[in-house]
C-alpha cells in the first residue's frame, strides 16, 4: 500500500517555477532517498508536501487524504512530520520542551519522551539545557526526536547530515532501523548520494526541479546517477 | 520621609505602567505586531468601567475589574481574528503599523462621537480615601491594591508562559511561526488568545488608572507612549524588565511633580530619553546581534 503519492507536483515562488511535474511514491514502512545538488528543489518538495508552500499544482495523497490544499498544522495532525533543514529548534525552549512540543498534535503511539531519551541517551543528560549550547549532532537528535514525538506515519528528513562529523552522522543513521521498525516511513533528503542510497529502498534524483532518475536504491549504476545528479 | 513616601507611591503607580507595557510587549514579542491602538483600548476599558459603575452605583468598581477584563479578552480575540491576523504575516512591515494606527483613530473618534469629550474618572468610593499609617508614613490603600494586582498579574502571566503547554506553544510560535505550524500549532489561534490576554491586561490597567486620574477619549496616546517607554526601557521580551521599567517611570513622574507641579509626564519622558541615550538595549534586555 502507498503511504504517500505525489503526482505531477509543480511549485512556484512568484513567477519562478521551482518544481516541474514531480511524481514521488512512498510505500508504507519504506525509506525513500531524495538526492540532488543544491537548488535542485529537494527542500521545496518537502516543504510543499508538509503544507508550508501554498503555491502549487498537482496531487498529493497522504494516508488516503488529499492534502494538497491543507495547511501545515492540519497535515501535521494526520501524521506527517518534517525535520527541517538547519534543524530550526525553538531557541527559547529547553531541550525537553522542544521534544514535548513535538507531540502537540496529540497523536499517541510508540514514541514518548522516555523512548526518545532511550534512542538518544545524550539528550536525557541535557534536557534542561537550551538548544544553542548543544553540539550540532545533539541538536539534530533533538530535531529528529521532536518530529518523532508526533508519532508520524511519515518522517521527512531534510539534510540531517549537513555540517556534522561522519561519526555523528553514523550515530544518527543507526537510529533509522528503530524508527522504521515502529512503523514510520522516511523520506531522506541528502546531498551525499552513497549514504542516502545505502539507507533507502528507493531513490529519486532531482535536477533543476525535475526528476531525472528513479529506481531501487540497490543496483543504481554510478554512471546513471552521476548523469542524473549533474546533468550532461 | 517625604522621599520614602514618594518612592512608595511611585512604585505603586509604576506597577500600573508596567501592566500597560506588558500587554503591549506580549503582542509585539509573539507576533511582531506593534499595536498602536493599545492606548485606545485602555481608554475604552475605563469608559466601560465608568458606564458599568454608573449602572451599579453601590458597587466598588474593583469588582468590575474581572468582568471588564473578560469582555476585553473577547474583544481582543475578535479584533485579532477579524482584522489584525490579515496583516501579521504581511511581507511589508508597514501594513500592521498602518492598520493599527488607522484603527486607533477610528476608535478614538467613535468614543468621542458616543460619549463626548468630557473628563471622566472612576470613583473607588471610600477605598480611595483610606490609608495605612506606618510610623509617620501614610500609604493609600488603593495604590497598594493596585500594586498588589499588578504583581499578581505579572506572576500569573509569567507562570502561564513559562509553565503551561499553552505557554510553550506561545513561545514556540514567537520563535518560529512556520516550524510551530509543523508541530500542529495554529498560529492564528495563538495570536487571537495572546491579543485577548494583552487587551485584558490593558483593561485592568485602564480601569485602575481611571481610579487615580481623569481621562478623556483622547487619553489613549499618552497611555500608549508610556507603554512604549516601558517596553523599550525594560527590554523586549522581559516581563520583569517591564515591571522594573514601570517602577522607574512611576517614581520619575512623582519625583518630577514634587519639584515642578506642572511637569505632567515630562520627567517620565526625560528618564526614558536618558535610558535610550545611555543603554539603548534597555535595562535588562540583551544586546541585539
Amino acid at each position: 500500500m502507498k503511504l504517500l503519492e505525489v503526482r505531477g507536483l509543480s511549485v512556484f515562488y512568484g513567477d519562478l517555477q521551482a518544481l516541474f511535474d514531480v511524481s514521488v511514491e512512498v510505500e508504507a514502512a519504506g525509506t525513500v532517498a531524495l538526492i540532488g545538488a543544491n537548488g535542485a528543489g529537494k527542500t521545496t518538495f518537502l516543504k510543499s508536501v508538509a503544507g508550508l508552500l501554498a503555491s502549487k499544482r498537482g496531487e498529493i495523497v497522504f494516508a488516503g487524504h488529499a492534502i494538497g490544499g491543507l495547511p501545515a498544522e492540519q497535515i501535521a495532525g494526520l501524521g506527517l512530520a518534517l525535520v527541517p533543514e538547519g534543524r530550526l529548534l525553538f531557541q527559547n525552549l529547553t531541550i525537553e520542551e522542544n521534544l514535548i512540543i513535538g507531540g502537540y498534535s496529540g497523536r499517541k503511539g510508540y514514541w514518548t519522551l522516555a523512548r526518545i531519551y532511550e534512542l538518544f541517551p545524550v539528550l536525557a543528560e541535557r534536557k534542561q539545557a537550551m538548544p544553542a549550547i548543544l553540539s550540532g549532532g545533539q541538536q539534530q537528535m533533538v530535531a529528529i526526536g521532536r518530529a518523532l514525538m508526533a508519532n508520524p506515519k511519515l518522517l521527512l528528513a531534510d539534510e540531517i547530515s549537513q555540517g556534522l562529523a561522519p561519526v555523528v552522522i553514523d550515530q544518527i543513521y543507526r537510529s533509522f532501523p528503530t524508527i522504521r521498525a515502529e512503523g514510520t516511513s522516511i523520506i531522506l533528503v541528502e546531498q551525499e548520494v552513497k549514504r542516502a542510497a545505502a539507507a533507502s529502498d528507493h531513490t529519486y534524483c532531482l535536477l533543476k526541479g525535475r526528476v531525472t532518475l528513479e529506481g531501487a536504491s540497490r543496483g543504481l549504476s554510478f554512471d546513471a546517477l552521476s548523469r542524473a545528479y549533474f546533468g550532461s | 520621609m517625604v522621599w520614602l513616601d514618594l518612592l512608595i507611591n511611585g512604585i505603586c503607580l509604576g506597577g500600573l505602567y508596567g501592566m500597560l507595557g506588558v500587554g503591549l510587549a506580549l503582542v509585539t514579542g509573539v507576533m511582531r505586531l506593534v499595536n498602536i491602538s493599545h492606548g485606545e483600548f485602555i481608554v475604552m476599558a475605563a469608559m466601560l468601567g465608568v458606564g458599568a459603575s454608573d449602572l451599579l452605583p453601590g458597587l466598588n468598581p474593583l469588582w468590575l475589574l474581572l468582568p471588564v477584563a473578560a469582555v476585553f479578552f473577547f474583544v481582543g480575540y475578535g479584533v485579532q481574528s477579524v482584522l489584525f491576523n490579515k496583516v501579521v504575516t504581511a511581507p511589508d512591515f508597514l501594513a500592521p503599523v498602518l492598520l493599527t494606527f488607522g484603527f486607533s483613530i477610528v476608535l478614538r473618534n467613535l468614543m468621542f462621537e458616543s460619549f463626548g469629550a468630557d473628563v471622566r474618572s472612576l470613583t473607588a468610593g471610600g477605598l480611595a480615601r483610606m490609608s495605612i499609617e506606618v510610623g509617620s508614613l501614610s500609604i493609600g490603600v488603593l495604590p497598594l491594591v493596585t500594586l498588589g494586582l499588578a504583581i499578581l498579574f505579572f506572576v500569573v502571566l509569567q507562570l502561564v508562559i513559562s509553565r503551561t503547554s499553552f505557554g510553550r506553544a506561545i513561545r514556540a510560535t514567537a520563535d518560529n511561526r512556520e516550524v510551530a505550524r509543523l508541530m500542529g500549532i495554529k498560529p492564528a489561534r495563538i495570536y487571537n488568545i495572546v491579543m485577548g490576554m494583552s487587551l485584558a491586561l490593558a483593561a485592568v490597567a485602564g480601569m485602575l488608572l481611571a481610579m487615580r486620574a481623569t481621562f478623556t477619549p483622547f487619553s489613549g496616546i499618552s497611555n500608549l507612549l508610556v507603554a512604549f517607554e516601558v517596553v523599550v526601557i525594560g527590554g523586549f521580551g522581559s516581563f520583569w524588565g517591564a515591571m522594573f521599567a514601570g517602577f522607574l517611570l512611576g517614581v520619575a513622574q512623582l519625583v518630577g511633580l514634587k519639584f515642578d507641579p506642572n511637569a505632567g509626564l515630562m520627567y517620565v519622558h526625560a528618564v526614558f530619553f536618558a535610558v535610550v541615550l545611555f543603554r539603548p538595549q534597555g535595562l535588562m534586555g540583551v544586546k541585539l546581534p
